[in-house]
């Protein structure tokens, strides 16, 4: 199992769909895993007081996210049968409608990869400090807050 | 410097970055958390109605912490990520 090794989780900009497909593709070669669950979040374009959320950008206190990223790690093989698990968070700008997170858990039944997902999601919400800008169409922004 | 205080730095993240551009601090030695907090709120009137925790060594702490001297005190916003 490599859940003690670093992984670097931050990427610049969105994440494109065609490094998901190839980071399904690349789990092919592991025949020991029956079951994946993937989270992906999407900047909305939300309605703020009149105007509307063209962007976000995102900022992380690298050092401690990195840390909370690989507590997170250890949790969650600790926790769940998994044989696999892979997290990316974009920072800087991501459009509205383009995705921010990627969070790709394997195991070999259905169940460990589907609780942990939503478990890990969860934490990294919570626990790792990455902040956000909304950024609107004329060019104003406000800093977003995660809701519970 | 004053012969009772202690130098910490400040670092901050998201709006707490736009509102506070001082970064090295003159606080009374042995400072708790909840007092440092107090301070801020003094010092930088126009953080006052702002939620954010602190983190010291990369660790959340609490309001009982106490501060050392030359410590890097991390003030964070609330998170957004994911």
């Amino acid at each position: 199992m490599t859940s003690k090794n670093k992984k670097n989780v931050f990427v610049e900009g969105a994440i494109d769909a065609r490094f998901i497909c190839d980071s399904i593709k690349k789990h092919g070669s592991k025949t020991n895993i029956g079951a994946h669950s993937i989270f992906l979040g999407q900047v909305r374009g939300d309605l703020i007081q009149g105007k509307t959320v063209c962007a976000i950008d995102y900022s992380t206190y690298t050092e401690m996210a990195e840390k909370e990223f690989y507590k997170i790690r250890e949790f969650a093989f600790s926790k769940f049968d998994l044989e696999c698990l892979h997290i990316y968070h974009s920072l800087g700008k991501v459009n509205k409608g383009e995705i921010n997170m990627f969070v790709f858990t394997s195991s070999k039944h259905r169940k460990a990869s589907f609780d942990s997902c939503i478990e890990i999601v969860e934490m990294i919400k919570s626990n790792v400090p990455i902040f956000g800008k909304e950024i609107f169409d004329d060019g104003t922004f406000v800093w977003k807050e995660n809701t519970i | 410097m004053h012969p009772c205080t202690m130098k910490i730095n400040i670092v901050t993240f998201g709006k707490l970055s736009e509102l506070i551009k001082k970064k090295v601090l003159e606080v009374e030695p042995g400072i708790d958390v909840f007092s440092l907090k107090k301070f801020l709120a003094r010092e930088f009137p126009q953080i006052n109605q702002l939620d954010f925790k602190i983190a010291v060594n990369m660790e959340l702490v609490n309001e009982n912490y106490i501060i050392e001297e030359n410590s890097e005190i991390v003030l964070l916003p609330p998170f957004a990520g994911g």
